[in-house]
Order: structure tokens, then sequence, then C-alpha cells
């Protein structure tokens, strides 16, 4: 049985070239636009991954991965983050950083920079599936 | 017997004993002497009486014999030597011859005998060997004692008269001088016995006299003398011993008398002055004691012999310490004693110490040393009087720390300050005003030039009292300006000046300048480096919004290319539609960048505000229709009538639209079951200021999005906005001066507002406007949906 993976982005294209990517490699994808439809369809589609964009409208994907955390069912849900944030804007990155610092919550297992490079992505997600 | 020796004492030390001892003894002395004188007179008048008479007796008896022994008649002789011996006073009467023999004698027994011529009686005559013819009578007479009582012995010699050497009978031859000698004794019985008596009754009288006399000065003396001198002692010896209450009754009018007054006299000045000797010195008891310094006394070995409370309290020393040990806590001498002084040259002298409390505190004191002289001006002890100046010292040295501070803080202030004193002459001027003014500091102390450091306004104000008007505001605050400094140069300040009050009474001023010289400098780097960051930002915004568009544009290629795989029509279109729609966003990025960074210069033209603001709702109108929006005008039919509007028309346009659309995709984002309306509303000031504002009741922005609008290329727009368009629309409201500003409450609507400032056109209007706004931000505080040009956002 293939794996269920959920990509949340606001960006209507993101989510139509990640679901295309993982359906062709033979993975499950289910799309949320932001955090709010996220959280829910994290809930009714029970993935094995949710790849999470880190700015989003309504809520962010810092604060859906901090709820993701905090629930006892989902605190251990593999995530891969997907942002455009590079380690050029350390003002951004380094709050990232401070705030699941701060906060004590564990890292993502993975983290994909845009624009997204096919490869290394397909790579992360299946280390973090350990296929 | 030792009381017996007290009372000899006591009364051997009377006056009146002595005056009666002295006026006694005199007396006595005087009375015996008078006694043996009287006695000596009378004795010597009777014994010449008696003299004279046995005198007269012996020539009476010669005489009488003598008619019998011219007659040769001895029996007549004897008879008559017979008669006179039964006389009471005649104790024995002989008649001898030349040879001395008696030939008639009273006492017939020695008739005829012989006596010898170194006898007694004869001596006188016949002590050189013949018989002395005339002898005086007192040597004639001769005392001696017969039958128990004295006789008065008198040779009486019978000469040989030519009656009797020529008789008849020539018994007697001529040459013979002396015939015989008639010798008579005469009883002195009876003129002892009256002498005796007279003696004795002269001594009875004059002891009684002597004893009545003494008596009377004794009396006299003691009641007189003795009692009062007596009283006078014992008061003089109760006043020694302090008691005043004795007063002596003045009984006589005598000297002693006079005394007693004197003493009354001298005892109640006495009791004055001592009352008032007793009163000063409790009075000066009472001040050494109370007086709010401290006083001790100390001798020539340093030791106290008297000190205060106040000292006591103070050091807690005790008479018998060394005043260093005490004052200062040493063991030896002060080095800078001036004590010294005043023993040695007997000199006051003073002097400030500092010495230990017997807390362990400094007790710092002024002291001031007055030497004590004895009789004879030798200076026996010291006076220290000393002051607690601890508070004075502690406020001098505060005042000084403060002075101190004061100066320095003055002094190393990075703004010049110059200040006046009362009279209106410069009295501070730190380094920083000397940096700014380029005048030495000793040319300008002093200085009542005032205008040529003080703007005018306050160097008027400094001078008003002067001139006899009262200051109305006596302040000036952060007011920017220009001073002339001494090469010539004007230089932008920012002073603040104050008159300064001391009770209402205006005792200078002071004033403090900001070289703004710097400030300037840094402005205008700042304003270059705030455009440096604007383009880094602008570049990394820029940046990311191509790498989205860039992921679309690959994803896109991916999808096509999956589709062209698989032959998935409806795949293909969706992979065409995503490379279509991000060539349409590169298209539109590029378009707002053209658009925010071409340096067009502004076209002002008189303008019909309402008009303007009518062709973009035209503008809209049918993509609102197309989204169910409405969009409503409130247009004041009054703008650009009374006052003339000058606007770049293009570039209002531009932020009309901008905020026109951002409200309608506020509308399209909200959820609410409501008619969605946007309402652009115009108005105009008396001052000519223009107010567009664009409300709607969309969605409204949450406090995260209204803190980040602001942000470079920060969009809630997702792939449709470019982050760029309130970017754009700021940077117009800028070129006119203008202010954006926006109200936003999530769920319920934006009122986005557009403040253009009324002003006429000109060709610098645009290079001011930076400037001028500038000003705004110092008078304005920023409000938090101030929008000021060079902030970016686009929501």
């Amino acid at each position: 049985m293939s794996k269920k993976i959920l990509v949340v982005d606001d960006e209507p294209d993101i989510l139509t070239f990640l679901g295309t990517l993982l359906r062709k490699n033979g993975y499950d994808v289910c799309e949320a636009c932001d955090g709010v439809e996220g959280m829910k369809k994290v809930l009714e589609e029970k993935p094995d991954l949710v790849c999470l964009d880190l700015l989003m409208p309504e809520k962010t994907g810092i604060k859906m991965y901090r709820e993701m955390r905090k629930d006892a069912q989902l605190k251990d849900l593999p995530v891969i983050m997907v942002t455009g944030i590079e380690a050029a804007e350390p003002w951004e990155f380094s709050g990232f950083h401070k705030f699941i610092e701060e906060r004590s919550i564990p890292k993502p297992q993975g983290y994909i920079e845009k624009p997204i490079d096919k490869e290394l992505f397909l790579k992360a997600v299946k280390e973090v599936l350990s296929e | 017997m030792a009381r017996l020796r007290e009372k000899w004492t006591a009364l051997a030390s009377s006056l009146g004993f002595r005056i009666a001892l002295s006026v006694g003894l005199i007396l006595l002395g005087s009375y015996v002497f008078f006694v043996y004188l009287v006695l000596d007179i009378q004795q010597d008048f009777y014994f010449e009486r008696m003299l004279r008479e046995a005198d007269r007796f012996s020539t009476a008896v010669i005489n009488a014999t003598n008619h019998s022994m011219l007659h040769d008649d001895p029996e007549a002789t004897r008879s008559i030597v017979r008669d006179m011996g039964k006389q009471e006073e005649i104790s024995d009467i002989r008649i001898y011859d030349h040879v001395g023999v008696i030939k008639f004698s009273n006492q017939l027994a020695e008739v005829g005998t012989k006596v010898d011529q170194k006898a007694e009686a004869c001596f006188v005559c016949h002590s050189e060997d013949k018989p002395f013819s005339e002898v005086l009578t007192d040597k004639r007479t001769r005392v001696h004692y017969h039958d128990g009582h004295r006789v008065l012995g008198m040779i009486t010699p019978v000469y040989n008269k030519p009656r009797c050497y020529n008789a008849v009978c020539h018994v007697h031859p001529k040459e013979q001088k002396v015939l015989g000698v008639l010798d008579m004794g005469m009883s002195l019985k009876g003129f002892d016995s009256h002498v005796r008596s007279l003696v004795l009754n002269i001594v009875l009288l004059g002891f009684g006299t002597f004893g009545a006399v003494l008596c009377t000065i004794g009396l006299y003396v003691t009641f007189r003398v003795h009692r009062p001198v007596t009283e006078l002692r014992n008061a003089a010896m109760k006043i020694a011993l302090g008691d005043f209450s004795e007063k002596l009754v003045a009984k006589s009018k005598d000297q002693i008398g006079q005394c007693a007054w004197a003493f009354n006299l001298m005892r109640d000045q006495i009791r004055r002055r001592t009352r008032e000797l007793t009163r000063s010195r409790e009075e000066y008891k009472g001040l050494f004691e109370q007086v709010p310094c401290f006083i001790c006394v100390i001798d020539k070995d340093f030791e106290i012999v008297r000190q205060n409370s106040y000292m006591r309290e103070l050091f807690r020393g005790s008479t018998g310490m060394k005043c260093y040990e005490v004052f200062k806590k040493r063991t030896t001498k002060c080095e800078d004693c001036h004590v010294d002084v005043t023993f040695q040259e007997a000199k006051a002298s003073g002097k400030e110490h500092c010495g230990l409390k017997v807390t362990g505190e400094e007790a710092n004191y002024v002291s001031y040393t007055t030497p004590v002289v004895d009789n004879k001006g030798q200076v026996i002890y010291a006076m220290i009087i000393a002051v607690d100046i601890g508070d004075r010292v502690t406020l001098q040295r505060a005042l000084e720390a403060s002075k101190d501070f004061q100066t320095n803080l003055i002094e190393s202030s990075i703004h010049g300050i110059v200040a006046t004193d009362e009279h209106g002459r410069v009295n501070i001027y730190n380094v920083a005003a000397e940096n700014l003014f380029g005048y030495p500091a000793q040319e300008v102390i002093g200085d009542p030039d005032l205008g040529k450091y003080f703007p005018k306004r306050f160097a008027e104000k400094i001078l008003g009292p002067h001139l006899g008007r009262n200051i109305e505001e006596p302040r000036l605050v952060a007011h920017e300006t220009v001073v002339t400094v001494r090469e010539g140069e004007s230089v932008p300040v920012r002073f603040s000046g104050f008159i300064l009050f001391d009770q209402r009474r205006v005792v200078g001023a002071v004033g403090f300048f900001q070289d703004l010289r710097t400030f300037k400098k840094l402005e205008l780097e700042k304003q270059a480096s705030d455009r440096l960051a604007v383009v880094g930002q602008t570049v990394a915004g820029l940046a990311h919004g191509i790498k989205n568009i860039l992921t679309g544009l690959e994803g896109g290629v991916y999808v096509v290319d999956t589709a062209l795989e698989d032959e998935d029509k409806q795949l293909l279109q969706r992979g065409w539609e995503m490379i279509r729609n991000n060539i349409g966003r590169v298209s539109v990025l590029v378009k707002d960048l053209l658009s925010y960074s071409k340096e067009r210069a502004p076209e002002y033209k008189e303008t019909d505000p309402n008009l303007l603001a009518e062709e973009v709702c035209m503008l809209f109108e049918i993509k609102a229709k197309e989204k169910s929006v409405i969009i409503e005008r409130d247009f004041d039919p009054n703008v650009g009538k009374m006052l003339k509007s000058f606007l770049d028309q293009r570039g209002i346009h531009t932020c009309l639209s901008n905020l026109v659309s951002n409200a309608m995709d506020a509308c399209e984002a909200d959820t609410k079951e409501v008619e969605h309306r946007i309402v652009v509303k115009t108005m105009q000031d008396n001052d000519g200021n223009l107010l567009y504002e664009v409300s709607d009741n969309g969605a409204g922005m949450g406090e995260d999005t209204k803190r980040r609008i602001f942000s470079s290329f920060y969009s809630t727009k997702g792939s449709r906005g470019t982050g760029l368009g309130l970017l754009v629309t700021s940077k117009i409201v800028a070129e006119h001066g203008g202010a954006i500003s926006f109200e936003s409450k999530e769920g319920a609507g934006s009122t986005f507002s557009i403040v253009l400032p009324a002003s006429r056109p000109s060709k610098a209007f645009s290079r001011d406007a930076t400037a001028r706004d500038q000003e705004n931000r110092v008078d304005k505080t920023a409000s938090e949906a101030s929008m000021l040009p060079g902030s970016q956002a686009d929501a």
C-alpha cells in the first residue's frame, strides 16, 4: 500500500506541481491551501508525511507545525518544511529556529528550499519515510 | 589644762583684753611713778622742814647757851641742855669741846667722855685730819636708829666769836676757830609715822583710783570695743562661711558703730555681689554645659581638666585623659598642635580640625583656644571652644561634589552650554560651546553681548526684565535655528533656552546648543543608506518573487511534461495554465517595479479631485459587478471649488486604483454573507488639505497583517500580488507632501485615507517633500496608522 502525503501550500501552482510529482512517484496525495485546512486534512486523511509551507496566510506553517507537535496523536508525524526562506535571509531563518528552540519544539524531519529541486525533494521524502 | 590654755589664748588675742592690759599697765606705771614722785616730794619737803627746824633749834640752843657760856656758868648751860633734852622731839643733845669731850649732855652718863674723830658723826668735818670750820647744813646731818626709831642727828659747830676770845676769862684764844660742837638728835618717829600714813593714804588712793579707772576702761572696752568687735568678727566669720543672715545692730554712733554700719553695708554688697556671682556662675555653668559647641579646659600636660556635656557625649572622654586621645584617638601629640602656641605665646589661636567621634565617624570642628592665666600672668590652662562644623563640612563636600559633578556635566556635555548671570553677562561657556562658536572662553566670560550667542528671540527674553518687560514664556524648547560662529559660518543647531528664576526673581538664563552639523550630515548619509537598504530589500524581495514564479514555471513545465508522457489532457491544461499564470505574474511584477523605480517627474495640474475619483470608480465598475461588489461615491461637491487642487493626475489615479483594487480583493476574500461595498470619499478643509478615503466592509486585517503591510513584498494575495502596490501608493503620496493612513478591524473592513496638503505647484515641490515630511515627523507623533514615505507595504 502506497504512503499518503499531505501537501500544504497557499500557492495552487505548488500544490499542482508537488501533487503531480508525488503521484508520479507512487504516493497518495492530498492537498490543503492553508494551515486551517491543513490541520483538518491531517486529522481526516491521517497522512504518513506532511509537506508544509512555512509562510501562508490564515495560519502559517509555523503555527500549524506547533499545533501538530502539541497534539499527542500527531506529535510524531513526520514533517518536511518547504519554504522560500534561505540562509541568505537570516532574519527569517533564525526567527524560525529561535521559535522552535525557545519552545523546545522538536525540529522537523526534513527541510526543502524553493525553488524545489525534484530529486532532492523525492530523496528527502524517501529518507523521512525510511524507504 | 588645755582648755584653760585655749581660753587664755583666746583672751590674750582679744582686742579688749589687750587694750585693757595695755591701758592697765600704763596706768599702773603712771600711778606708781606718781605715787613715788608725790611721796618723794612730800618726804623731801617734810625732811627739809625737819632739817630747818633742827637747824633753828640748834641755833636756838647755841644762842641760849651763849650767855651762860660767856659767863662761864656751866650750871646754867647744863640746865638749858637738860631742859632742852626734855623736849619730846629731842632724843639726845650734847655739846662737845674742841677736842671732842662731851661737856654737856641730857644724858649725864656720857658727860666727860671723848668721842673718836673717826666716828660716823665726826667724819664729815674731820675727814682731812683738821676740823672743817664751815660745813653745809645737809652735810652736818645724819640719820641713825635709836631705840627702834629713826633719829636725825645734826652737828652744829660753835664758832669763836670776838665776844668769846675777848671775854675776860680768856679761855679761848683768838685763833681758835671752832670752840665746840652741838650735837643734837631729833627723833624722826613722828615724821616717819606721818610719812607712813601719807604713803598709805596715797597708795590706797592710787590703787583705788587705778582700780576704778581700770574697771571703767575695762567695762568700756568690754561693752564698746570687745563685744562689738567680737560680734563683728563672728558676723565676718559667718559671711566667710557664706551666711549672710546676720545683721549687726549699730548701738552707738562712734567709730565702732560706724564700723558696724559699714559692715552691714559691706555685707549687703557682698551678699548682692555673691548672689550675682552665683547667678552668673550658674548661668556660665549652664552656658558651659548647654552651649551647642564643645568646651574643655586643658592643662600644660594636655590633660583635660574640665569639659562640657556636649563634648562628653561627642567624644566620651573623661577628665585626666589627654586631649589628643579624646579628640583624635591617638597616642601622641598632634604635629600641628595649636594649643602649644597658646601655652608658649599666651595667645588665642584657632584652627579647623578633623577628629574622631566615639562612633568612629569623622568629627569636624573649628577650635578656638584661649589662654587662662594666673595672678602672675603665667598661662596655666588653655580653654578650647570648638564648634561642630560636621554638617557644614558634609554640606560643603556635597556642594563641592555637586559643583564638580555639575561642572563635569557641563564641561563634558556634548552640547554647547552658555549661561548668563543676573546682570545678563555670560558666566558659563563650556568646551562644546567653545568648539561650536570658536570664541575662546576667556573672551566670552563676562561678555554682555548676548545676541552673539543666543538666538534673537531668546536674547530678547533674557534682556526683557532689564528693559522692564515681563517674561511671558520663560523657555524656548528644541528650537531649530542657525547660529553664526566666529569664522562667519552659519551652523545649524537645535536650541533650548530657559530663563532661570529664584523665587520669581530672574537670576540668569541658560542655553543648550546641539550642533546639528554632524546630525545633518548623518541624516544625508542615512537617507543614502536607507536608499541602499531599500535597494537591498527590493532585490531580496524581487528574488523571492521571482523564485516563486520560477517554482511555478518549473512546476508547470513538469506538469506539462508528465501530462504529455501520460497523455493526460486535463493535466496538460492545468500545467499550461500554470505556465501562463506565472508569465502574467512576471509581467505585473515588472510593471509595478517600473512604476516604483521610475523617476518620473510629477506633473502638477489644476485638477478636479472628484473627477479623478470618478474615473477610478468607473474603471473598477465592471470588475466589481462580476464580483458582486458595489462601489459607492461620497464626493464633496465643493472640493476643488473654493480652493484649487494641484495634483499629479496619473500618480493620484494609480494611488486610488491600488486602494480600490485592494478593497475589492478584501471583499472577495471575505466569507461573510453580506453585500460588500466600497465607499470612495472626497473632502477638502478650509486650509485646502484634500482627503481621499477608500473604505470597504471586506475581510479587514488581523494584527499580524496590520504590522506587516509595511514590510517589503508582503502580500496576502499569494501568487496574485507583487507586494508593491502600497509601496507605489505611498511614494506618490509622499511626492505630494501628503500622508497615508489606515484603520482596519478583522472581519469588519478597512479604511485607507490619503491626505494631500494644499500647496501651490512648484518645481521644487517634489524635492522639498521629503524635508517637509521630516518636520512633520517631529511635530506629530506618528500614529499607528501613519504611513510615511520610505515605508513600503502592499496590502
